[in-house]
């Protein structure tokens, strides 16, 4: 089983290098694995099918992404100073994944303060052109909330442990979390960049009544991260018209021929003067 | 960690071991871009029809496979990747503070102004992104060139960089419009944000019809990192606005 986890770390390391790799959300056959510690004041260690894979894991880290075979894991969490993984403060749970799918599993509190762990998948779908993924996951010690961008609720009455996400316009955005209902943010204002074709997975985490509130962030790429431009329209004018037969407009290609002239004469310049 | 350094070493190295096609590559790019050079002069006719130029496409065939695939095969074949079966304690999962301030270190620095000194271009850049219809948005007046932020920025060690400005406004050319012009060597300097300069020499100059233009493959990665500078020239079609052709000019990085 080591082995297994191994060879998928390695393999992953050298697609995150990424020279040339078409833009792929997820390396092809496999299942993505990022692993969110999100529970307040408790360093763990992390066991995947009983081997450790996370050491001294501390609250607000984010391990992964890894690149592994389609498969169910089971990921058991003990106390950072645990010999083996036959004491788990949490789990053992089975993960399940499956093929070209992009997960992010998180221990966390309930609502109410209960540990717990929970899988999500991330939606690596295309995101319109122009556009980026913004997910929101509440996974705090808190009542539902709502999720603010530039003042405005951008998501409404989120409770623990959903998610709710939104294709947006890629900028950056002023985010903050109130309680349902409230305007005084519990966490933020916070500026929160959404890029083309990325999903920015934002959490809210830690616990109300401890003051400890926080965000985490993670982005995953989309199937739509980078892509090429369909086309590069880059003149309005005519100005630089090579055509012959552009009989519309007299007046316009005169110019368009005396600012050639123009440049032509400035770009001779140019060379003499080298 | 030690595993994707000892993998690290290993692609550096390959790609140093092929140092005679590197030179062979570099004749052939000299010779095709000079043929080039003299089509861009007759009439800019193009070689395929891509825009991808001869000399682009072969250095890219020229050189090692790219690494996503070219690095694990390579690894597997001499039989190392099996530092999976050294005895080691846990593996490396990586592992980062997952707050926003991270995510901000991750961001590279952007570019801000662009100087073609053998041109007279020296001009401000700014980010741009894709339309709604997927084409690219380009900076309204054409004094000002725009930089695709989801690709590549200049200076990057991987993928292609994007740069593009109108030939023209209604107020008249803009800078762009001398880019037919650039000679192979021409120097390329992009300013970034953070003060550093990322130098480029011009490698080849296309011009392409839009009715066959490919941009997935004139920015595929696998070529290489480039800087990718694209106006539009030809005939204006006084109809649609729009010019018939794209002039796309590629700069390879130089190392100070």
């Amino acid at each position: 089983m080591r082995k297994t986890i191994f060879a998928s770390i390695a393999v992953g390391t050298v697609l995150a290098a990424g020279l040339g790799a078409p833009a792929m959300a997820v390396d092809d056959g496999k299942a993505e694995l990022s692993v969110l510690h999100g529970i307040p004041d408790l360093t763990v260690d992390v066991y995947v099918n009983g081997d450790l894979t996370l050491d001294d894991f501390k609250p607000g880290d984010m391990g992964g992404p890894l690149q592994l075979a389609p498969d169910t894991y089971s990921v058991a969490i003990t106390a950072a100073d645990a010999a083996d993984d036959s004491a788990p403060v949490l789990g053992p749970i089975d993960l399940k994944l499956d093929t070209d799918m992009s997960y992010t599993a998180v221990a966390h509190l309930y609502a109410d303060a209960k540990p717990t762990a929970t899988l999500f998948t991330n939606d690596i779908s295309s995101a319109a052109s122009g556009s980026g993924r913004l997910t929101v996951r509440h996974v705090a010690a808190a009542p539902a909330v709502d999720v603010w961008a530039d003042g405005e609720v951008l998501f409404e009455d989120l409770a623990n442990p959903n998610e709710m996400m939104a294709d947006v316009p890629a900028a950056t955005y002023e985010a903050a979390v109130s309680l349902t209902g409230e305007s005084d943010p519990v966490i933020g204002p916070a500026d929160v960049p959404i890029k083309d074709g990325v999903n920015t997975i934002v959490y809210a985490w830690g616990s109300a009544a401890d003051a400890n509130l926080a965000l985490a962030v993670q982005t995953v790429d989309t199937a739509s991260a980078g892509a090429a431009p369909t086309g590069v329209q880059a003149g309005t004018a005519g100005f630089a018209d090579t055509g012959s037969n552009s009989t519309v407009l007299w007046a316009v290609g005169i110019i368009a021929a005396l600012g050639l002239a123009g440049f032509g004469a400035t770009a001779a310049v140019a060379r003499s003067r080298r | 960690m030690r595993t994707s350094k000892v993998l690290t070493h290993r692609g550096k190295r390959a790609v140093g071991g092929s140092t005679p096609s590197l030179s062979l590559r570099r004749l052939v790019r000299y010779v095709v871009g000079a043929l080039m050079a003299a089509t861009v002069l007759a009439g800019c006719a193009t070689t395929d029809g891509s825009g991808v130029p001869e000399s682009i496409q072969r250095a890219a065939t020229a050189s090692p496979a790219p690494a996503a695939s070219g690095g694990s095969v390579r690894a597997t074949r001499s039989g190392e990747i099996p530092s999976v079966g050294a005895p080691v304690a846990a593996p490396q999962m990586p592992v980062y503070t997952a707050d926003l301030d991270y995510l901000a270190e991750q961001r590279a620095p952007e570019p801000v102004r662009l100087t073609v000194a053998d041109l007279g271009i020296d001009m401000d850049v700014t980010d741009v992104g894709l339309l709604r219809d997927g084409t690219l948005e380009i900076p309204e007046t054409a004094a000002v060139a725009g930089w695709y932020r989801a690709m590549a920025a200049p200076g990057a060690d991987d993928g292609i960089a994007l740069i593009a400005a109108h030939v023209d406004s209604p107020t008249g050319l803009g800078p762009f419009a001398a880019l037919q012009d650039v000679s192979e060597g021409a120097e390329v300097d992009v300013e970034l944000e953070d003060g550093a300069t990322a130098r480029y020499r011009v490698s080849a100059i296309e011009q392409t019809s839009k009715d066959t233009v490919d941009f997935e493959r004139i920015l595929d990665g696998s070529l290489g990192h480039h800087l990718v500078l694209v106006t539009c020239g030809g005939e204006f079609n006084w109809s649609t606005r729009h010019y018939d052709d794209n002039v796309i000019v590629w700069a390879e990085r130089v190392n100070d």
